[in-house]
């Protein structure tokens, strides 16, 4: 028998709901899918991108940790002994009459060495750091270039100086000496200027008016192992570090911890 | 009456769903990917053959009508196989999807030629089946291929999910309809006036389809 219009009606109408509600949970799955994956794929880049800066932070600090160790070394054990070794000569040539001018020779090339001895034990470990923090760190590490290069290194400061980790004081501190090494090495500057900004986020402004050396590193696809340093510590500081062409001639280098 | 007047008013509603999805999709016709432009082409396929109907209703007393609408179906078959075809580009995907859409040329032949008194059905429920199955593999295709951006911006997302809505929809009337007609005579008119403005449904969001990625090309996003 036949079913009557209505019976049929309602067995199409029952069935066709079935085809569209299968049609409709499809549909959602899908989207529910692609969103919970893209979820779970932006979480793994996440952990990913903490384990590289963990991995980076601990490569640093290993290198920190060498640094020290030699300049310790070097300050301790090689600084001591060539001063000992000069109080001697200056003993032996009092006792033996030796040709003053022999000793006064001697004597300069010790002193020399010696003061070589301190600079790169200063350079691998700036006490000045550990002792006055971060703004005599850098005025100091000014005026030494300054003495060594004869180049015009200026520095300058503006707002209250704030409590800063010993880590994160280092890692500027690193970063300010790569500036002021690269621009002396290869833009041949006839100044260069340093500047602290404490109002606000902190901000340190190089500025050289040398060849645009660092703009044209930055965009090359290779960088030196110098740039990449910088780039890593200033990532580790949470900082943006730019680098900017100055008219007529020069380039700005700032570094600004958000 | 009335019913009868609302069936003609859905046939003409649904034609106008075709125009528009036309004026969307082909818009700005050379910088369209290749499945946008297939979708233009079959909104003109379709205007084309909703065109015909009318015509053979309103000066051949609908001499020809059936004949004109089983055309479409094959049409519309090979029209979103090759959307299909472009929309993914993997070659077992494209391979599996023009095979079917072949053996399923035979089977229309077939049916008509040999089994003409279900030829209505039979080959609409093996279109609707066809394109159900392809929304289908090609929902499977996108959560494999995984892209990042908002699905929902995703105008093949749209296009998809339009297909396997109407044609599910439409499934258990195409597959009964030359049994309605057999039984229930003019009472398919009911039954086809919905379908046809369920076809509208389908034909406004074919239509958006085509303008997420009409929107994308004028004004690419940052």
């Amino acid at each position: 028998m036949e079913p009557t219009i209505s019976e049929f009606t309602i067995m199409f109408s029952i069935a066709t709901i079935g085809m569209l509600v299968l049609a409709i949970a499809i549909v959602f799955f899908v989207l529910f899918y692609q969103r919970k994956m893209l979820e779970n794929k932006l979480k793994q880049h996440r952990i990913e991108a903490e384990y590289k800066q963990k991995m980076l932070q601990a490569a640093l600090e290993s290198q920190e940790n060498e640094r020290k160790r030699l300049a310790a070394d070097l300050h301790d054990g090689i600084g001591a002994m060539l001063s000992t070794i000069r109080l001697r000569l200056g003993t032996l040539a009092r006792t033996e009459g030796a040709p003053k001018e022999n000793i006064d020779q001697t004597n300069t090339m010790l002193d020399d060495t010696i003061n070589s001895v301190r600079r790169l034990s200063r350079d691998l470990l700036p006490s000045t750091l550990q002792k006055f923090g971060i703004s005599h760190a850098i005025k100091e590490l000014c005026e030494q270039n300054t003495l060594v290069s004869g180049l015009p290194i200026l520095f300058s400061e503006k707002g209250t100086p704030q409590e800063k980790q010993p880590r994160d004081q280092l890692m500027i501190f690193r970063i300010v000496q790569e500036l002021i090494n690269n621009s002396m090495k290869h833009a041949q500057p006839t100044v260069i200027q340093v500047a602290l900004d404490w109002e606000r986020n902190f901000k340190l402004l190089v500025t050289d008016d040398g060849s645009g050396f660092l703009v044209d590193e930055v965009n090359q696809s290779s960088k030196g192992l110098g740039m990449f340093n910088m780039e890593n510590r200033a990532r580790l500081l949470n900082a943006n570090l730019s680098f900017h062409p100055i008219q007529p001639k020069g380039t700005l280098a700032k570094l600004e911890i958000v | 009456m009335i019913l009868f007047e609302i069936f003609t008013l859905s046939g003409y509603v649904q034609w106008a769903g075709s125009l528009a999805i036309a004026v969307c999709c082909l818009l700005h016709y050379g910088k369209r990917p290749h499945y946008v432009k297939m979708l233009g082409v079959y909104a003109v396929v379709s205007a084309f053959f909703s065109l015909a109907q009318f015509t053979t209703i309103w000066a051949f007393s609908n001499v020809g009508v059936n004949a004109i609408g089983n055309a479409f179906v094959l049409s519309e078959a090979w029209c979103f196989a090759i959307l299909f075809v472009y929309a993914t580009p993997n070659s077992a995907f494209q391979k599996g999807i023009l095979t079917l859409t072949i053996l399923y040329t035979v089977f229309y032949a077939t049916t008509l030629l040999f089994f003409s008194g279900y030829a209505y059905s039979f080959i609409r429920f093996g279109r609707d089946s066809l394109m159900i199955g392809y929304a289908v593999a090609y929902f499977y295709y996108l959560i494999r291929k995984l892209p990042e951006e908002n699905l929902l911006r995703f105008p093949m997302f749209w296009i998809n999910t339009a297909v396997i809505f109407f044609f599910s929809g439409t499934f258990i009337l195409s597959l009964m309809v030359d049994y309605i007609v057999s039984v229930f005579g003019n009472d398919l008119t009911g039954f086809w006036t919905f379908r046809n403005f369920f076809r509208l449904a389908f034909c406004c969001v074919l239509a958006y389809a085509g303008w997420i990625n009409l929107r994308s090309i004028l004004k690419p996003p940052s």
